[in-house]
């Protein structure tokens, strides 16, 4: 409890102001400038590379550690890409040897087909009834239909791009996390590692059926899809680091 | 700003450097202002905190401080305050219920604030605040009439 208090305001509101010494200004200003000076220089230090066989033995330290070796097990995040890789790989096996039709509205080229399709001169008066998965039945009322199919052929360039998936930034990571850094133990960090090794299982047991089946285009494209979802993962885990 | 960070430390010098260290902050950490309040007012906060580092025996002059004042009567008189007068006892006061007093009353923080920048409880600064006017007091009472 406090009397007459508004005395004791007055008194405050009338309390003296300071000045800082005259040099205070100068003195920080100084200090602003030397930062400024310092920081250009500092941006500006030389980077060193390390030795040419350092790389060398790192890969031979890293092939050596029999703990660098990717951890067995699907983590559940990627068992729909590898199910859906796996059945797309049974389907494939398992078709039945039949021509498919070419659809009536998919243009071919002389690049794409082995012969060219000769479909009805009217395709706006075709109706194309899908009977399962690899026959179509063209259907028009007046006419006997006319069946065609082409076979698709893969870019060689692609698919060797897609068997040649090392990833040296990935040995890079490993060794690094070897060092013990602390952004290794972070659970985000551990679960990008073991999302990228579950892709890199799916992608060595893809790459191992396009190596007996080299020109199936929907491999392929699976192909690319994982070695696309890897590339972000180990984009994310560089990042971090 | 000179002003309050001389009020906080009681010496010329350490409120020299508070507000130099301030101040280097204050342009080195400007991007990170996000205008919660005025800039004026975030400006103080770090001129009030770098005062603060300087004055490092702050908590245990706190501690040190009774506080059985609980149910004490503070009468300020009938007769206006010398305003030097005051300024001389606040000088006088410990560093901890000093820094207390100025944040409180001469610069209006709430004591949540307060308790946030000298890293106390709410309680310890209401109890530092009540101690410091009670020293006030006494410093100021020969020239008090009632």
């Amino acid at each position: 409890m406090e009397q007459n208090r508004e005395n004791l305001q007055q008194a405050i509101r009338q309390l003296p102001e300071y000045q800082p010494p005259a040099g205070l200004w100068d003195t920080i200003a100084g200090e602003l400038d030397f930062d400024q000076t310092l920081e250009k220089p500092l941006q500006e230090l030389p980077v060193y590379t390390p030795p040419a066989d350092l790389w060398d033995s790192l890969a031979a330290r890293i092939e050596q550690a029999p703990e660098l070796a990717p951890e067995k097990g699907i983590r559940p995040a990627y068992k729909w890409l590898v199910g859906l890789v796996l059945m797309a790989l049974g389907v494939w096996v398992f078709l039945p040897v039949a021509p498919p039709v070419a659809p009536a509205s998919i243009p071919t080229t002389p690049a794409q087909s082995a012969e060219p399709i000769a479909l009805n001169n009217q395709p706006q008066q075709i109706r194309t009834t899908q009977t399962n998965n690899t026959q179509k039945k063209a259907v028009k009322p007046t006419s006997k239909p006319r069946l065609a199919h082409r076979t698709e052929v893969v870019d060689d360039a692609l698919i060797m791009a897609c068997r040649s998936a090392e990833d040296p930034n990935y040995d890079l990571v490993e060794t690094l996390c070897k060092e013990a850094l602390p952004v290794c133990e972070e659970p985000q960090f551990k679960q990008l590692k073991a999302e990228f090794d579950d892709l890199t299982q799916a992608h060595t047991a893809l790459k191992n059926a396009l190596g007996q089946y080299a020109d199936d285009p929907d491999l392929v494209s699976q192909l690319i899809d994982i070695e696309q979802a890897r590339d972000q993962v180990l984009q994310q885990l560089m990042a971090m680091m | 700003m000179y002003t309050t960070a001389y009020r906080i430390t009681g010496d010329v010098e350490w409120a020299g450097e508070a507000l130099q260290d301030a101040f280097m902050q204050v342009f080195k950490h400007i991007g990170s202002f996000e205008q919660r309040s005025t800039l004026g007012a975030w400006i103080k906060a770090i001129v009030v905190r770098a005062a603060l580092q300087k004055v490092d025996r702050r908590k245990s002059s706190m501690t040190s401080w009774p506080e059985e004042y609980g149910d004490t009567m503070l009468d300020w008189g009938t007769s206006p305050i010398d305003a030097m007068q005051l300024e001389q006892a606040i000088q006088r006061l410990p560093e901890g219920a000093r820094a207390v007093f100025v944040l409180a009353e001469v610069e209006g923080y709430a004591h949540k604030e307060i308790a946030e920048m000298l890293d106390i409880s709410e309680g310890t600064s209401k109890s530092q605040l009540f101690a410091a006017k009670k020293r006030l007091r006494e410093l100021l009472s020969p020239q008090m009439m009632y």
